[in-house]
């Protein structure tokens, strides 16, 4: 597993923290426990899929929905941090 | 100015201003040659399209190594959307539908910028802290 720098130097959560954990998870088949760990994930690997098929196939409303995937990405990512600085666990 | 010489004069600036794409044609002849075909298909393709919608997508991950990977990838993003824009403003419809791509890769490189921009302050941020807490 790749170490996290971020992690290693201040000893602390970055946003993005959990990313590695989750994908792992999910690769076990551990549906829940992979949300739990990091919600962005799914959107994320939806996104990435759905990118890869609209530049094969080349879909009507294609680019809308990358952004709408995209933007619902971006968000999960940031709620996720905002609560975990809210609870503390980020300066554990 | 006799009136049929007027006419003429006027008839000649009609035809101009119709024929006004034409002439941009005739002025930059380097727009004509990156067409496939000529205005009104919709299936032209602007050369960063692809590259702007992967690149905006990438500078999402930019948190590792504190989010710098993010911006490079953003910033690149929106050069080379700003490229894509001049060549589509030659001929809008030819290029709707590559634009919408180029367009939504831009979107989403400058939310990946932004988001890994405050990613670097905030490491910046805390190294101060950090540091002003060792020195003192």
């Amino acid at each position: 597993m790749y170490q996290c720098s971020w992690k290693e130097e201040l000893g602390e959560d970055c946003p993005t923290c959990g990313a590695q954990r989750s994908f792992d998870l999910l690769m076990n088949g551990q549906v829940g426990e992979s949300i739990q760990m990091f919600p962005a994930t799914i959107p994320f690997l939806l996104t990435i899929i759905f990118l890869l098929l609209h530049l094969i196939f080349k879909f009507k409303h294609g680019s809308r929905v990358i952004v709408i995937l995209f933007i619902l990405t971006v968000s999960l990512i940031v709620a996720n941090f905002i609560v975990k600085l809210m609870n503390g666990s980020a300066f554990e | 100015m006799p009136h049929s010489e007027c006419g003429i004069f006027f008839i000649c600036t009609f035809i101009k201003i119709k024929n006004m794409s034409e002439l941009d044609d005739l002025l930059d002849p380097g727009v004509k040659d990156n067409q496939s075909g000529y205005s009104g298909s919709g299936n032209g393709k602007l050369p960063n399209a692809t590259a702007t919608l992967v690149l905006g997508i990438i500078s999402i991950v930019g948190c590792i190594l504190y989010g710098v990977p993010g911006l490079i990838c953003g910033i690149i993003a929106i050069v080379l959307h700003s490229k894509d824009k001049k060549l589509y403003k030659t001929d809008t419809n030819h290029y709707a539908a590559s634009y919408k791509n180029a367009q939504a890769g831009f979107i989403c490189a400058i939310i990946g910028t932004i988001l890994s921009g405050l990613m670097f302050l905030y490491f910046v941020i805390i190294l101060f802290i950090f540091s002003s807490v060792l020195i003192r």
